[in-house]
């Protein structure tokens, strides 16, 4: 009997309206684990070559682990993947929530969504029953009218909706696929994918709950986790909430300002975690917010998600679309030079709403920033609005105008990238993308690893793919013991970028890539401040599962295996070494103001940390392509014969 | 002879203070004190913390403080 998971894998064809249920065994389930893994496995077998990522072709993967639904912290998670309409490459993005568990509890592993219906429809999941339901009157509602309508017609209010909102209707290529109308698999646009299907929603509920292996195990590691999070590295964070590095980074000179064209904003504080906490958290007033004013995950003691409610002035926000986040306070704040947090949390709301990915939707606005700066855009060109640093209403009526996909709005749903495709006149020196995709709020001219897996990674710049540079530098004494289990045993210095840097970085890719399989929650499992590290990863894993002889080099090899998978994928689609690239303002332009100022990154530098990837990968150095020796040594000798046909 | 200094503390470390102050507070310490003096007063024991002087970020604890100055501290951990 499994332990964790089902077995079950539902299939469905929107085209066709067949549905089907594959059944994969337990070695199957311990060489992918789940998650981007899993959902990966399908993507190579079922798509080929030149598939349109908005065309009926694209498979779109939506997928649990065999931890998913489990009592213990930072579990329940879900990653989408299918091809990207943002960047061409494959798209890959987690969600938290407890829609995750509660697919789990409706009896699958993972749901995988091919074809296109021919009317807009949407899933309704309960107990190992499914059926497509007509969403004609769905279409178009915001994500909170969805969900509520969803649970009304199915009478149960406990139903978890996963759905799009009307940018994914709309296919803005970054739109994002929401749960709880405040839960984002935010990145790559499989928001635009769900809605190129005609899939609206998939409603879930159940009462099979996941057999565990060890019960008391897992309940030992839940309760230590309660305790140990007060004296934990996530303990300002659970209270805070993920705004609080606002400060630090602006004092490290690592806070993208002007469209990264500084780390420093001097505004930093009125859009920090900690004003966040005082003034618009749900219940701050009355010194209620701890108990009102946080949200959380199935099953997790963080509690680290913001609820904001503001009920005066210009800016309504409605508690039910959450809170920002860092990264969110940060696109829309300081990427904008903007300064005002209720019109930060009114474009956090209008993403949730409309769903979008805020990361993307703010970065896209503040390339339009730094091109109005230069007098490269004028009110001719953006219906009339001012863009000025530090403009926030227009940075909420542009967020509104993308999600609508109207006027100049419709020219920034397509992204950054090819917006400035469609302007011209130079404003490509502006963007902040890698593979299309728009920067996190990390500097890689400060953080150096960060310059490489931008590059590198598969689905564009992403800061949840690797461990940063000062758990290895300055924080190194904190965490000898945890990074000893992936095998990195010395301190390299943050501001390096050399062999062993890069050695670094990979081992935590793998890691990081192992989690985005077994769907942890990357604030709770990791190789340095997390609440668990890789020897409580372990030892969940074994609980669950009851795979008592699985070790930290099994899972990292999970993790190398389907960071191989992404790899060929894009490898299929032609992405080679000369995709591996940066923004060219990240190597121009000199950062201007504070500890950063005048950093920049060097291109050779960065050539020869490309080069030793790929070499210690055991991946091609002229094309950055897996080799078939690789592939193999993975278990992965089918995606070798696709890919060295 | 004394020294006052303007503190402020985020997140985490604000409970350092009664939950009144909000982080913030104006403390006298002795002509000469340090950094490592105000974080032990303070009981900071954290080893990822970040601090700035005069809103430019101090890596050294030796610093020795004066009259008038704004200290901040940061702890260092966490996500986005
Ligand atoms: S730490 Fe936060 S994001 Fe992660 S599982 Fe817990 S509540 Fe969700």
């Amino acid at each position: 009997m499994p332990y964790g998971y089902h077995g079950k894998i539902l299939h469905v064809n929107l085209t066709t309206g067949e549905f089907r249920v594959d059944e994969h065994d337990e070695a199957f389930y311990r060489k992918y684990g789940g998650g981007s893994a899993l959902g990966m496995y399908y993507l190579l077998n079922e798509t080929s070559a030149g598939v349109d990522p908005l065309g009926p072709e694209n498979v779109l993967a939506l997928c649990l682990s065999v931890l998913t639904g489990t009592a213990i912290s930072g579990q329940s998670r879900m990653t989408a993947v299918a091809r990207s309409p943002l960047t061409g490459a494959i798209g890959d993005s987690q969600t938290g929530g407890y829609w995750p568990a509660e697919l789990k509890f409706a009896g699958f592993d993972g749901v995988i969504v091919t074809g296109r219906s021919p009317k807009p429809v949407y899933l309704w999941i309960q107990d190992g029953e499914y059926e497509l339901r007509d969403a004609s009157h769905l279409w178009g509602m915001i994500t909170g009218d969805a969900e509520a309508s969803i649970r009304d017609e199915l009478g149960d209010d406990k139903i978890e909706v996963l759905q799009i909102g009307p940018a994914g209707e709309k296919g803005v290529r970054f739109a994002a696929i929401m749960n709880m109308s405040n839960r984002a698999n935010g990145r790559t646009g499989m928001g635009a994918v769900m809605g190129s299907k005609n899939l609206k929603a998939i409603a879930v509920r159940g009462k099979n709950r996941p057999e565990v292996a060890d019960k008391s195990a897992l309940n030992e590691l839940a309760k230590w986790g309660v305790s140990s999070l007060p004296d934990s590295g996530i303990v300002g964070l659970a209270k805070y909430g993920t705004a609080e590095t606002t400060g630090v980074n602006h004092t490290m000179g690592t806070l993208p300002t002007f469209n990264y064209n500084s780390g420093v904003f001097e505004d930093w504080e009125a859009i920090d975690g900690t004003t966040m906490y005082d003034t618009i958290l749900r219940g701050a007033a009355e010194g209620k917010q701890d108990r009102q004013g946080r949200d959380t995950c199935y099953a997790c003691t963080v509690r680290c998600k913001r609820v904001v409610e503001i009920t005066d002035g210009p800016y309504k926000i409605d508690p039910h679309y959450g809170g920002p986040e860092y990264e969110t306070t940060s696109t829309f704040g300081n990427y904008c030079g903007i300064n005002d947090l209720a019109a930060i949390a009114a474009a956090n709301q209008i993403c949730n709403q409309y769903g979008m990915d805020t990361i993307s939707c703010g970065a896209t606005i503040s390339w339009a920033y730094e091109a109005w700066a230069e007098g490269k855009l004028t009110a001719e060109d953006t219906d009339g609005l001012d863009l000025s640093w530090g403009n926030a209403e227009s940075m909420v009526k542009l967020t509104e105008k993308i999600a609508r996909r109207e006027g100049f709005g419709n020219t920034l749903a397509e992204g950054s990238q090819r917006a400035s495709g469609i302007v011209g006149r130079g404003t490509e020196e502006y963007l902040i993308t890698s593979k299309g995709q728009e920067a996190p709020a990390h500097m890689p001219q400060v953080k150096k690893s960060l310059a490489l897996i931008y590059a590198v990674n598969p689905y564009g710049a992403d800061h949840q793919s690797s461990e940063h540079d000062p758990a290895v530098g300055g924080d190194w004494e904190d965490n000898i013991e945890r990074m000893g289990m992936i095998g990195v045993t010395e301190s390299v210095p943050e501001e390096a970028l050399d062999e062993e840097k890069v050695r670094y970085t990979l081992a935590t890719e793998w890691m990081y890539s192992a989690m985005d399989s077994l769907n942890l929650c990357q604030f709770v499992y990791g190789p340095a401040w997390q609440l668990y590290g890789p020897d409580e990863m372990v030892q969940t894993v074994r609980a669950v599962t009851g795979w008592d002889d699985v070790t930290m080099d099994e899972l990292q090899i999970i993790g190398e295996r389907r960071l191989n998978m992404l790899r060929a994928f894009n490898s299929r689609e032609g992405l080679d070494r000369s995709s591996d690239t940066l923004p060219r303002k990240f190597f121009k332009n000199a950062l201007k103001g504070g500890v950063s100022d005048g950093y920049k990154l060097d291109q050779d530098e960065f050539e020869a940390a490309l080069t030793s990837y790929y070499s210690q990968s055991g991946w091609d150095v002229e094309t950055g392509m897996p080799s078939r020796a690789k592939l193999e040594e993975l278990g992965l000798g089918w995606v070798a014969d696709q890919l060295h046909a | 002879m004394t020294v006052t200094i303007h503190l402020q503390l985020y997140s985490i470390l604000r409970e350092k203070l009664p939950p009144d102050a909000r982080g913030r507070a104006d403390l006298a310490l002795h002509d000469g004190a340090t950094l490592t003096e105000l974080l032990e007063r303070l009981d900071i024991r954290r080893n990822n913390i970040v601090i700035s002087v005069n809103d430019t970020h101090e890596p050294d604890r030796s610093r020795v403080l004066a009259d008038g100055d704004h200290i901040r501290v940061f702890s260092a951990v966490g996500g986005g």
